[in-house]
């Protein structure tokens, strides 16, 4: 069963994401038949499936929620938004109990304590408590056993049921010693029998303890059919010779009814007869939704695949150089099978690895309708493009710094209520999550309707805190740059949703750990939007691949401008470390001195214009080699403190290139020389 | 000869538990994730009991229960189905459209095999 829990674990984990996306939706549209469904059946899979795999807490709590939600399909409560709002928070309390089946931590036992009173408040069954445990009844009979009289007399159609009923008359004789007789009467003749129908009754004499095992047997019989159990003697009648001698009389009478009806005068104690209750049918129509037939596979073997992927890319770029200059026509073929084979292998599982946008949203639903109830705003949540795909490890790591974003909206951007509509806006404010590609980019971006960044404040802020002189003079955009820095809130108080010392720093380290990159827009009074710009996988990168003496380093191909060729005697002759380029003057790095390359340098040289936080610098190479795509490796520990490497990729050769981080250099650049802001 | 055991449930460890427990006794085992999509293992090949699930998205239960039991080649095949319900109501309903018997979620293996016992040999 072990085996089992982990899957368990996850469709729970999954279930309660689709139960807190309905919840959401439900609140922000009218509740639809439909959504109350969906709830009771993710309630009522996870009910089930928790009690299976032995997570009590959470079968039990679920059960009280699906009674709820039972009612509420029946009409016969009215959804409230007291009970989406206990539901929701169930949601977040059974998240925590499926990590703590056994209520170990003393802040769950309290909390599922509370929990349960609330939803035993909501919910109007009596009868509950029973239901769960009906199924455990106890079977043990301490009185000693007794003869019994068992008639069945199936309903006609039983077969028709997929019944059996020489079955029930099996698994009697499994009780103990019994004696059967079949009532073979009402048999028509042989030309006016119905094969699918069922002309017997069987009369049986059993010596057995429970009633109850007895009645269990025909469980599955149906209510047309008759079923009589009677106590005849607490004596074992059946070892009686002369009860034998009078069943065997019965069994060869041409009226078995009539005698054993006879019979039974002659030796029953007083018994009442139980017939079992036909019930009226309810019929539920349940509403259809699609599910996307895909199957599960864990994200280990998914980046296992991913990195054997890029070691078939980079093999068979070996194959390629190998085989480059051979005249066996059919080595050639097969090479460049191979090649096209590899290409479309690492597409697809660069697909796979790619996941909606959507998957973290509903994290951020919840997120503004908790925050925007606890402070008091009115906040509609927008969001578009949510089916925009996206590497999972670059999702995975998305949703803190998003999140973080989102609440320094609610709580800084968003004005409350009367001051917006002092302001002659819209008492409702907006917040617009919009997802969306840009070339090989996915941009992600944030715009509130709210009261916008106020640069004075910023700017004396960053004053305060000695990040810039008093008398700098920055533009807007440089001012709104400060946000981004160290150590800086201008939070007058710290309060507890944005100021919890994480600050948009953080922010933009996670995102440019993802090789992102973020851009802020600001309009006093008007609102805010923040772009997050990033690669659609981490994985892959498209690069050009340039050569110095005989090292190669690869420059991502997104934040290259320009390319020009110089001779060598032009960089010599630069002033105050700029070029004049199209006829501006542009700062530049040397990388042959950068990276200590003392060898002297070729006639003709490149310099490739890159940019980074509008900030464009020219970085000088030996020569361009071309356009690659590069499998990028990170570099072993030793190197983690090189930051202007962000890692190495195998070329066809064999040799490695590195990949450099152009932002990590121009900062770096930038500490030590001016650079000139576009 | 083995006995062929169709299986329909939405929840995926549900599936595996049952198929798990029917294939270690011997039985073979088919699975459709709803009752949408157990219905195309009823192509005519040979299917000796289904155990299926009451609450499931696409085509439920019942409504898979009725439709078997519409098809001539599958008129009389037992079919039990998983219940959480202990609720007398939704029982009747399922054996109103036909079906077998019953077994009642949470249960043990064994449970299962005995129930399955009961209606097919």
């Amino acid at each position: 069963m072990d085996q089992f829990r982990r899957k368990f674990l996850e469709e729970a984990s999954d279930l309660l994401e689709q139960l807190e996306k309905v919840l959401l939706k439900i609140e922000k549209e009218d509740i639809v038949a439909s959504h109350v469904e969906e709830i009771f059946r993710v309630m009522h899979t996870l009910k089930g499936n928790s009690s299976m795999f032995g997570y009590e807490a959470v079968s039990e709590f679920t059960h009280y929620l699906e009674n709820i939600y039972d009612d509420i399909r029946k009409d016969e409560l009215e959804l409230s938004s007291q009970i989406i709002s206990v539901t929701l928070s169930s949601v977040d309390h059974l998240r925590s109990i499926l990590k703590d089946e056994k209520l170990e931590i003393t802040s769950n036992k309290v909390n599922h304590e509370n929990m349960m009173k609330a939803i035993k408040m909501l919910s109007s069954i009596s009868n509950d408590t029973k239901a769960l445990k009906e199924e455990l009844k106890d079977n043990t009979n301490s009185e000693g056993a007794s003869t019994w009289y068992v008639k069945f007399k199936p309903a006609k159609d039983i077969h028709r049921t997929g019944n059996n009923p020489l079955y029930f008359i099996d698994d009697l004789s499994q009780l103990g010693n019994v004696f059967t007789i079949a009532d073979l009467s009402d048999v028509p003749e042989l030309t006016e029998i119905d094969p699918q129908t069922c002309y017997i009754t069987w009369h049986n004499f059993i010596y057995t303890k429970n009633e109850d095992d007895i009645r269990d047997i025909f469980l599955f019989a149906d209510a047309q059919s008759e079923l009589v159990v009677e106590k005849i003697s607490d004596k074992d009648l059946l070892n009686s010779l002369k009860f034998s001698e009078d069943l065997k009389e019965t069994a060869i009478s041409n009226t078995i009814g009539l005698s054993i009806k006879n019979l039974l005068d002659k030796y029953s104690i007083p018994s009442q007869e139980e017939s079992t209750q036909e019930n009226e049918l309810a019929r539920n129509n349940h509403k259809t939704e699609n599910v996307i037939s895909s199957i599960r596979v864990s994200s280990n073997k998914v980046d296992e695949m991913m990195s054997l992927v890029s070691e078939l890319v980079t093999a068979q770029a070996r194959l390629n150089v190998l085989t480059q200059n051979t005249t066996d026509s059919k080595v050639s073929e097969i090479t460049e099978s191979i090649e096209k084979i590899t290409r479309r292998i690492r597409d697809n599982s660069f697909s796979i690895c790619l996941v909606p946008f959507e998957t973290i949203v509903v994290r951020f639903q919840r997120l503004i309708r908790d925050l925007s109830t606890q402070l008091n705003k009115n906040v509609k949540f927008i969001t578009e493009g949510t089916d925009t795909e996206l590497d999972k490890n670059i999702i995975e790591n998305l949703s803190d710094p998003i999140l973080h974003i989102l609440r320094n909206c609610l709580d800084h951007g968003i004005e409350s209520e009367n001051e917006r509509t002092a302001k002659g806006k819209q008492a409702q404010g907006t917040i617009l999550l919009k997802a969306f590609y840009t070339g090989s980019n996915v941009n992600i971006q944030i715009t509130d309707d709210g009261k916008g960044i106020d640069f004075t404040r910023v700017k004396k802020k960053a004053e305060e805190k000695n990040l810039i002189s008093k008398e700098a003079q920055l533009s807007e955009k440089e001012i709104l740059n400060l946000i981004f820095l160290p150590g800086f809130s201008t939070a007058e108080k710290v309060t507890e949703i944005s100021g919890r010392g994480v600050g948009m720093d953080v922010v933009k380290r996670q995102i440019s750990d993802l090789r992102g990159e973020v851009d802020l827009i600001s309009v006093p009074g008007k609102g805010t939007t923040l772009t997050i710009k990033l690669p659609l996988t981490l994985s892959i990168i498209d690069g050009l691949l340039v050569r110095i003496s005989d090292t190669h380093y690869i420059i991502p191909l997104g934040v290259i401008e320009k390319c020009h060729e110089v001779t060598q005697e032009f960089i010599e002759e630069a002033f105050d470390d700029l070029l004049a380029l199209d006829g501006e003057r542009q700062p530049f790095i040397n990388l042959r001195t950068e990276f200590c390359d003392t060898s002297t340098p070729p006639f003709l040289q490149q310099i490739i214009m890159v940019k980074s936080d509008d900030k464009k610098v020219g970085l000088i190479v030996d020569a361009i080699v071309g356009q690659y795509q590069a499998v990028l490796k990170p570099l072993g520990k030793l190197y983690k403190n090189i930051e202007i490497i962000s890692g190495a990729s195998i070329l066809g050769d064999g040799t490695v290139a590195l990949v450099l981080d152009t932002n990590k250099i121009i900062k770096e650049y930038s500490n030590s020389k001016m650079i000139i802001a576009i | 000869m083995i006995k062929t055991i169709l299986i329909a449930d939405d929840s995926e460890s549900m599936r595996d538990v049952v198929s798990y427990t029917l294939v270690n006794a011997g039985y073979k085992v088919l699975a459709g994730t709803d009752g949408k999509d157990a219905m195309k293992y009823l192509d005519g090949s040979p299917i000796d009991l289904v155990v299926t699930d009451l609450h499931m998205p696409n085509m439920d239960g019942i409504e898979l229960i009725k439709n078997i039991r519409s098809n001539p080649t599958y008129q009389y095949i037992p079919i039990i189905f998983l219940t959480t319900e202990s609720q007398q109501n939704k029982k009747d309903e399922a054996k109103a459209a036909g079906a077998t018997g019953w077994i009642v979620k949470p249960f043990v293996p064994e449970k299962l095999l005995a129930t399955i016992q009961k209606v097919i040999r």
